[in-house]
């Protein structure tokens, strides 16, 4: 059994432009020690299913609709709050893209950290000190003793970013989210938060989510990837799969819009049009109007997503058929 | 050609919308409903006052300190009467006319004063735009009460002496916030680009500065609405402001206060239409910010709770 | 804190009152005849003249000014004319009970603010919200002499609880501090209510959430803290203008502080009594402003003071 499983999971936001979907029908699952990418652009609901798996969902204006969500085994959305936070920290954690908004700017990032083990109380007060240091050690931070009483203003993006890592795996989580950990980084940051991000994490054989729009770094990192667009996954693959004989046309689209190495080919393919508006989703297939194979049917029903082949599925009434 | 028509449209779209969605924000605002109906109120009490509408109301020793509520009586008289007999209610809305029309001449001046010299420092800078910063510091870092007492201690209570003291001690609070857009705007591209095509000082200040200057400037004064009436009142009411046989709310205050057990109403009311004006203009000015802060529009369109 | 802060400071505050008190000597001797600030409207002609000589107003303005700018340096107001005793004795014995009043006063706003404000922010939409949000701003909005007469109409007048006016045991310290309270209050309440939301919706504390920290801690380990910065900076501009304005409220209870002080000296012409006044007044907010920066670098790391 999986140890995530996602199944229809429906969010909306009340906006003054009225009640939009951010997340329309999502199911997936993530296995133990895998990594699981979910690629898409802004908005398409990436930050949302973190955010809903966390209990992060103000309400109002934001509401799970519908949808379960079983981790290891129990469906989580029915649970009371205090048993839903006593889950988030210890055995699911959240990297966020911004470090800088996400630690506390009047608190030391020590202390931040040490707050992790306060919180769950599994780890004598005796010993928590130790355990911060060993942290900031491992996620390879200078000089940890003098570092942990600074505050989060004193590093550079590329460290606060480590430290956000050492709070998240501080008690060795079943599942590490991040979500887009490395957008706002400089190039060479970025190179080495995936590669740290990578290494903690096999260190305790945890599971993980990684959000993100950048291909290269879901060909470095996943097992396995799960492409989302306007709230809806469209297509589940491994990634050596979804690479080489992507089916859903937008991720053919996404990948025929970046350079590869692998090919010869010289013309880059943007995708048309753009994403789009949430409030105003076309009817149908919400990427029909910027799909070149889009027909009638696709503006009448709603593509399923369906078994394609071992591990596969897609949402498409027309999908590429491999060459 | 068409272009421009379209945009024309576009834009009389755009208002048109955005009145509607003023109407429908204002429903789910039930305060700023109450303080729209209050300020209308006013407005129209000014309005029969300026107007002359309300008749003569000579003194009447038979109707002195008369209590309020008496429905018996002529509706002038039905918040009762001073010690002079004169209906109090009639009294209110003269006040009104004083009061609100100080404080509004008093906003004006402060917002086209300090606009003006708060775009010249920002948009110029140099040593006059020094000058006018270190005067604006300087009053700021005394107390408004502070600032307007001595001012009226030196040049004597009198209307125009009042308006030019409460202009000039909340001066600086817009002198600031124009010279802080205005060197925002300075620096956005199209400014820049403005440059280029040649338009003068003048012609960038008024096209490109004072467009984008101006939002701020009127919250500010919607806010600042409020404090002076407040500082007008006090002032009014400790003698140093409107003077008899004007009449402010502040001064009927401090009319009635000899009366106080034995004629609360003549110190009651008064003071009442202060809060409730003071709290309208507050509450419009609070509901304003939400209105134009899309962040937060939900909580006026949700019906959850 | 460096030393160079402090300097920064003093020479500005002391330019600053400089400024001040030099533009009144102008504007006085500028706005006609200097006599009337001493003297009511309907003085003789002699008694005009004595004055005239008393303070020198027969000389040369430079002369007059070197005299008035060397009685400044060495804090020499004058003699006040009502209480015949220097002005600046007169000032020193008033200036404890303001700030004790705008001490306890503001201190009990800020505390009683962050309080409703916070509770209003959690409640966000809510009826409890709507309800803080319609009483603070009433708070921010009633004229504070009309509260202390009201209050004196209600609980001396009516109830005959608490004195009308005057000074002596705590029973006299009620209603002016009640009075003074409610402008702060209410206006800190919509400060702490707006900052507070802001924090809770700030990436920060989902991150305490994503941590497991439950609600509790959310709010008052992680968002009070931050939400508490801006009121802080408001209820030093508060305390600034309290240090003079609590006037009206003094006036209405004839509580003997500085702000009665001043008023009475502008009403009955006491010019030694205004100067002295103003220029103690200066001297607190000036302090107070030091202490607010202080406390402000205590509470934010973020800020260093230079």
């Amino acid at each position: 059994m999986a140890l995530l499983e996602i199944k229809n999971l429906q969010v909306s936001f009340d906006t003054a432009a009225g009640r939009i979907l951010a997340l329309n029908g999502v199911s997936f699952s993530l296995e133990r020690g895998e990594v699981l990418a979910l690629l898409g652009e802004s908005g398409s609901g990436k930050s949302v299913t973190a955010a809903a798996i966390m209990d992060l969902i103000t309400d109002p204006p934001g509401a799970i609709n519908e949808g379960t969500i079983h981790f290891d085994g129990t469906d989580i959305l029915p649970l009371p709050q205090n048993e839903r936070r006593d889950l988030c920290g210890s055995r699911i954690a959240l990297i966020f893209q911004d470090a800088l908004a996400a630690l506390n700017p009047v608190y030391p990032v020590g202390w931040q950290i040490a707050e992790t083990f306060r919180i769950h109380g599994r780890t004598p007060a005796g010993g928590i000190n130790q355990a911060v240091l060993d942290l900031l050690t491992a996620v390879g931070i200078p000089d940890p003793g003098r570092r942990a009483k600074q505050y989060p203003h004193e590093f550079s993006g590329g460290m606060r970013q480590r430290i956000m890592i050492a709070m998240a795996v501080a008690l060795e989580p079943d599942i590490i989210i991040a979500d887009e950990p490395t957008t706002a980084l400089d190039v060479t940051i970025q190179a080495q938060i995936v590669d740290l991000l990578d290494r903690v994490r096999k260190r305790s054989d945890a599971s993980m989510i990684f959000i993100t729009h950048d291909l290269g770094v879901v060909a470095e990192l996943a097992d396995r990837v799960a492409v989302m667009y306007a709230g809806r996954i469209v297509e589940t693959a491994d990634v050596v799969e979804l690479f080489e004989d992507p089916r859903h046309p937008y991720s053919n689209g996404l990948l025929a819009s970046q350079p590869r190495m692998d090919s010869d080919e010289t013309e880059l393919l943007p995708i048309p049009g753009s994403a789009p508006n949430p409030a105003d989703l076309p009817s149908g297939c919400a990427f029909r109007t910027r799909c070149s194979r889009s027909a009638d049917i696709c503006a009448k029903t709603v593509p399923a997503l369906q078994s394609m082949g071992p591990g596969r599925q897609v949402a498409c009434h027309f999908p590429v058929v491999p060459a | 050609m068409t272009e421009t028509a379209s945009e024309l449209l576009n834009e009389r779209e755009a208002a048109n919308g955005r009145f509607a969605w003023f109407l429908r924000a204002l429903r789910g605002d039930p305060m700023a409903v109450a303080a729209t109906i209050w300020l209308l109120i006013v407005v129209l009490a000014i309005v029969a006052d300026v107007f002359s509408l309300l008749g003569e109301h000579r003194i009447s020793l038979k109707a002195r300190n008369l209590p309020p509520f008496d429905f018996s009586q002529i509706w002038t008289l039905w918040l009762g009467a001073d010690a002079l007999g004169r209906p109090l209610l009639v009294r209110l809305i003269q006040a009104a006319s004083t009061t609100i029309g100080i404080a509004l001449v008093t906003v004006l001046t402060s917002l086209v004063g300090g606009t003006l010299l708060g775009v010249i420092a920002g948009y110029f800078g140099g040593f006059i735009g020094n000058v006018i910063m270190r005067i604006s510091d300087i009053i700021l870092g005394f107390p408004t009460l502070l600032v307007a007492l001595f001012g009226l201690y030196l040049f004597g209570p009198s209307v125009l002496n009042l308006i030019l003291v409460l202009a000039i001690t909340r001066m600086p609070a817009y002198i600031r916030v124009a010279r802080a857009e205005t060197l925002e705007a300075r620096e956005r591209l199209f400014v820049d680009a403005a440059r280029v095509f040649g338009g003068g000082s003048l012609w960038i200040l008024r096209m490109h500065i004072l467009p984008s200057v101006a939002p701020t400037m009127l919250t500010l004064a919607s806010v600042n609405l409020a404090m002076v009436m407040l500082f007008e009142s006090g002032l009014s009411y400790l003698g140093l402001g409107i003077q008899p046989p004007a009449v402010s709310w502040g001064l009927m205050v401090a009319q009635g206060q000899g009366y106080l057990s034995t004629a609360w109403w003549l110190g009651f009311f008064p003071g009442l239409a202060v809060m409730l004006t003071t709290m309208s203009f507050n509450l419009l000015a609070n509901w304003f910010r939400i209105v134009n802060d899309p962040s937060q529009h939900w909580r006026l369109v949700s019906r959850r709770r | 804190m460096s030393l160079a802060y402090f300097v920064r400071r003093i020479i500005f505050a002391a330019l600053a009152l400089a400024a001040l008190m030099t533009s009144a000597f102008i504007l006085v001797r500028l706005t006609g005849d200097p006599v009337n600030l001493y003297l009511p409207v309907d003085a003789s002609d002699a008694a005009r003249e004595a004055m005239r000589v008393r303070l020198g107003l027969d000389r040369s303005l430079l002369a007059q000014f070197l005299d008035w700018a060397g009685d400044m340096l060495r804090l020499d107001f004058g003699m006040s004319l009502w209480h015949n005793r220097p002005a600046m004795d007169v000032v020193l014995e008033a200036l404890p009970n303001t700030l004790a009043l705008g001490a306890i006063a503001l201190t009990l706003a800020f505390l009683a603010a962050i309080v409703a404000g916070s509770i209003a922010a959690v409640n966000a939409g809510g009826w409890i919200d709507r309800g803080i949000n319609v009483l603070s701003q009433a708070a921010a909005s009633v004229p504070d002499f009309w509260l202390g007469l009201m209050g004196v109409l209600l609980f001396a007048v009516t109830f005959r609880l608490l004195p009308t006016s005057g000074f002596g045991g705590p029973v006299y310290w009620v209603l002016p501090i009640a009075c003074l309270f409610a402008r702060p209050f209410g206006t800190l309440v919509q400060i702490v209510r707006g900052s507070m939301i802001e924090a809770l919706n700030a990436t920060f504390v989902r991150t305490a959430r994503a941590k497991g920290a439950r609600s509790k801690r959310v709010i008052f380990v992680h968002a009070l803290r931050n939400a508490l910065l801006p009121a802080v900076t408001v209820t030093g501009d508060l305390a600034a203008q309290f240090a003079g304005g609590g006037g009206v409220v003094e006036v209405v209870f004839g509580f003997p502080g500085i702000g009665k002080l001043l008023i009475d000296g502008i009403l009955k012409r006491d010019f030694a009594i205004v100067q002295a006044s103003i220029f103690a007044v200066a001297v607190v907010i000036f302090i107070i402003n030091i202490l607010v920066d202080m406390l402000y670098a205590s509470i934010d790391p973020r800020v260093r003071v230079e």
